[in-house]
């Protein structure tokens, strides 16, 4: 940290710990919630057991109950009913509550062989006390079985027997999941954190930039010598530093509450395990920092505290919707999931408190929120070197009729494209591969295409910015050498050679297979003249186009290829697609005309149909790895980039 | 003549009209020159350009067209260089309600690399100097409007710099604190430094400034000591004369 960042840490600190309302929201509120919230929870339900143990809960036995029968007909709180009806029916009389509590033994309670398990089935309904009540005497009427099995069996065995649970209860809760998982306090846990951290945070991070705007301390402060991003990182440093105080606070408040027993109604003490704490609190500390980061930049980019503080709760409410996603246990901490902020961490959260620990994943959430809260900052750090922050309005709104603002309308736009294709696109073909392969092609790509030539406000006509004009003939020249003399080496050295790092899986290219019954001449236009029209008209032509007249060629080209590339399939076909798309590019921008590029895509493509259709009707292999097919691409591809040499980009040829 | 320490040349801000989508001149094409020892003036209506102008050498807006040096640095290329060697103030600018007098001041000399000794030394020299050691340990939010003042003041030059550049200092303030804020231009100018000062308020610049600059929807229309703006009008009140000014066809 340099000077100047500890200076204005050092000056930000000394000024929260004279606030009061910090001092309150960010200390005494993380120390005192579990505790309290644990304690009036607890004597509340304690009162309320104490009425309902009063109460004598009904339940009905099923199955092999000869172990069971005795001990229930004992038990004063437990009123044993006939069964009259149907064993399917009882579930749902539990349901409708007429019924507190059904147990289904099964046949082998009691008699399962060494090492074997009998599941009993329990119903209760957890959200009704009386239910609850029941399902703790029930079971604790299975264990005293087991146990006594146990012994009886050890005792059989001439003491030499094998210990393993013989009798084990299994509980089938019917109050529906989110109405059990909200019983459990644990599992809370992180919304509770998630809300204090916010509360504290807020406090921290309001008087920053908003507050600074609002009282004329923030011009003052950029007249200091040093970069905006100095000045970022100090305010971030300092906010993180209250939501990470909170998050310590709150977990030390935490664990302490349950080590005391407060936290379970017979006084019980729990104590979490070392390891689980050191990964709570490896989670829990990136999450403060991202929560600080996101107040940060929510404090900046309102031009007022009371602006700043309309933010909060819509905020709230984006990083907790997907957040409560981890009370379903079905959903799992994998893939695109672990990435998505905040939720990530309630995910693993949840999977720690419930002693699933799947290391790669939680590392994994580490780190994306470190990401996510690394290029927050940094958003925070451009947004104050921004003038907007000095003028009080915003001199260049996001989309203005600007070339920047053109371009970052464009970027979005393309992002935008990207998503929505590949998703809508995935969505049409799940449904029908044909009609959802021409239907993506034929309507969703052009229109997306069309769509962010508008919204980005392009200067230009639209055939021109196609380049849709007649090339020279070598450009035609030069896309059939391309065409064909690319087919080997991205089949058999780009894409080999990218296995070897991401090896693709089988079901990647598994749905194509179903195409293989249509006549060549419909599989052509399916998977070869379709593309080559419309992902040219979209990559080459639109984006490449308007790319073109906001930054160099060079990085028009690789920009526009890097977007054909994500929308293939998969990430698995990047790097040739890629290289596919560069290649188009520059003939597109050597030739000036979009024409050759189709020729070329169609050419390729229809290669491979071609090519495939001759390996299955004759039953030949092709010496696609023969010396003699290398040296043919080999020339191929010289001849081409030699005429594409020869073409140039600044004449007109029409 | 005494060393040019701001200099600009075309120095022009023009921000994009989202209406029409043309644009919007804040300032045009404004060129000047400010010396050692000298209080410069920029005199012009809410609007005219002046905070635009100013910002534009404090380096906290971008030129969108030509140059200005401050202290010898180049604004565009380096920023970092020009705010070492400038103090900004502004009728607008605010203090941290938490901090003490001292802190805040010693607060702004740390920020600018000073060090503890000197910086020590400095804050209790510029606390004699303008008459705060009484307060200097209550918060700020505590200091009455002109105390503020002096404490802003201070904090502008703790770093002693070469530059100090006002921005309608005395817009909020009561006539003392008025006073209290003109004098102390007056006393800096005397120790050799620069000062470009901004106002709308004629009696001010009459009083104040070496050299006034008349500024008009963007640009300078008139440039000159008082005498010289009396000459070439043929009349003798500032406010006459910015009147005649700012009303003559542009040529």
């Amino acid at each position: 940290m340099n000077r100047t960042v500890w200076t204005l840490v050092r000056k930000e600190l000394s000024e929260a710990l004279r606030d009061r309302k910090v001092l309150l929201m960010s200390i005494v509120v993380p120390v005192a919630i579990y505790p309290l919230m644990m304690g009036v929870t607890n004597s509340m339900e304690k009162k309320e057991t104490a009425k309902t143990q009063a109460e004598v809960a009904d339940v009905v036995l099923t199955g092999n109950v000869d172990l069971l029968l005795p001990r229930v007909e004992a038990d004063s709180t437990l009123a044993l009913g006939v069964v009259t009806v149907p064993p399917d029916s009882l579930r749902s009389m539990v349901e409708a509550g007429e019924l507190d509590a059904w147990l289904d033994a099964p046949d082998g309670l009691g008699r399962a062989a060494d090492g074997e398990v009998a599941t009993v089935s329990l119903y209760y309904d957890q959200t009704e006390s009386v239910s609850r009540d029941a399902r703790r005497r029930l079971e604790a009427i299975l264990r005293d079985v087991r146990d006594e099995q146990r012994e009886l069996r050890y005792e059989a065995a001439g003491g030499d027997g094998r210990l393993d649970a013989l009798v084990v209860s299994g509980d089938a809760d019917i109050a529906t999941e989110s109405e059990a998982t909200g019983a459990e306090a644990g599992r809370m846990l992180v919304y509770v954190l998630l809300m204090m951290l916010f509360m504290s945070g807020a406090n921290f991070s309001g008087e920053q930039v908003a507050g600074e705007k609002e009282r004329g301390t923030l011009e003052t402060l950029f007249l200091i010598p040093a970069p905006r991003h100095d000045i970022a990182r100090a305010k971030v440093i300092f906010v993180s530093f209250g939501t990470v105080l909170t998050a310590l606070l709150s977990l030390a408040s935490l664990v302490f509450t349950y080590q005391q027993g407060w936290a379970s109604q017979t006084g019980e003490a729990f104590s979490f395990d070392a390891l689980s704490l050191v990964f709570i609190t490896l989670l829990v500390i990136p999450l403060a920092v991202l929560v600080g980061s996101i107040l940060l930049a929510i404090s900046t980019v309102a031009r007022t505290l009371k602006e700043a503080q309309s933010y909060l709760l819509p905020a709230m409410l984006v990083v907790f919707v997907p957040a409560i996603m981890s009370l379903s246990q079905g959903i799992e901490l994998k893939g695109i999931i672990a990435l998505i902020p905040v939720a990530n961490v309630a995910f693993a959260m949840r999977d720690l408190l419930a002693g699933r620990v799947d290391v790669t994943a939680q590392i994994t959430v580490v780190l994306a929120t470190l990401v996510w809260a690394g290029l927050l900052v940094r958003y925070v750090g451009n947004l104050l070197s921004r003038e907007e922050m000095v003028l009080g309005f915003d001199p260049e709104p996001f989309l203005a009729r600007t070339p920047s603002g053109r371009m970052r309308a464009l970027q979005v736009g393309m992002v935008a494209t990207t998503v929505a294709y590949f998703y809508a696109g995935n969505l049409l073909q799940t449904w029908d591969l044909q009609k959802g392969l021409l239907l993506s092609l034929w309507a969703l790509l052009p229109v997306l295409g069309i769509a962010v030539y508008r919204v980005a406000h392009h200067r230009g006509a639209f055939l021109e910015t196609l380049s849709l004009r007649l090339p020279p003939a070598t450009a035609w020249l030069a896309a059939l050498c391309f065409g064909v003399g690319l087919l080997l080496p991205m089949m058999n050295g780009v894409a080999r050679l990218q296995s070897r790092v991401l090896p693709m899986p089988e079901d990647a290219m598994a749905g194509l297979d179903v195409l293989q019954d249509l006549a060549t001449w419909k599989l052509l236009f399916l998977v070869a003249l379709s593309p080559a029209i419309w992902e040219e008209f979209v990559f080459r032509g639109i984006f490449l186009g308007m790319l073109r007249k906001l930054v160099s060629v060079r990085n028009a080209i690789l920009i526009s290829s890097a977007f054909f590339a994500l929308i293939h399939l998969s990430v698995f076909r990047f790097v040739p697609t890629f290289l596919l798309g560069v290649v188009m590019a520059t003939l597109v921008w050597r030739s000036r005309s979009l024409l050759p590029a189709v020729l070329l895509h169609f050419v390729y493509n229809g290669s491979l149909v071609v090519g495939s259709r001759i390996v299955d009707g004759l039953g030949v292999t092709m010496p696609l790895d023969g010396a003699v097919a290398w040296t043919v691409s080999v020339a191929l591809l010289a001849v081409g980039a030699l005429l594409v040499r020869g073409l140039n980009p600044m004449a007109q040829h029409e | 003549m005494s060393e040019v320490l701001i200099r600009t040349e075309g120095l022009t801000k023009t921000y994009p009209d989202h209406n029409d989508g043309g644009e919007i001149r804040a300032a045009h094409d404004v060129s000047f020159e400010c010396a050692a020892g000298e209080v410069f003036g920029l005199l012009g209506l809410n609007g005219a350009g002046k905070t635009t102008t100013l910002r534009m050498l404090s380096t906290a807006l971008t030129p969108s067209s030509g140059t200005a040096m401050v202290n010898g640095h180049d604004v565009r290329s380096a920023p970092r260089d020009v705010r070492a060697s400038i103090g900004f103030l502004s009728g607008t600018t605010g203090l941290y309600h938490r901090l003490t007098a001292r802190e805040m001041i010693s607060y702004f000399g740390e920020l600018h690399g000073m060090e503890a000794d000197h910086l020590k030394s400095r804050v209790d020299s510029i606390i004699d100097l303008f008459g705060i050691d009484k307060y200097s340990n209550t918060r700020c939010e505590k200091l009455s409007t002109g105390m503020k003042q002096k404490v802003n003041i201070a904090r502008t030059v703790v770093h002693d710099p070469p530059v100090l550049i006002l921005d309608e200092p005395t817009s909020g303030l009561d006539v003392l604190a008025a006073t209290t804020t003109l004098d102390f231009v007056k006393g800096y100018r005397d120790q050799g430094k620069c000062v470009l000062f901004s106002t709308h308020i004629m009696s001010e610049a009459e009083r104040l400034c070496d050299r006034i600059a008349i500024i008009h929807e963007g640009s300078i229309r008139a440039t000159g000591t008082l005498e010289d703006l009396r000459s070439s009008t043929g009349l003798h009140y500032l406010e006459d004369i910015f009147r005649q000014v700012v009303t003559e066809p542009v040529a």
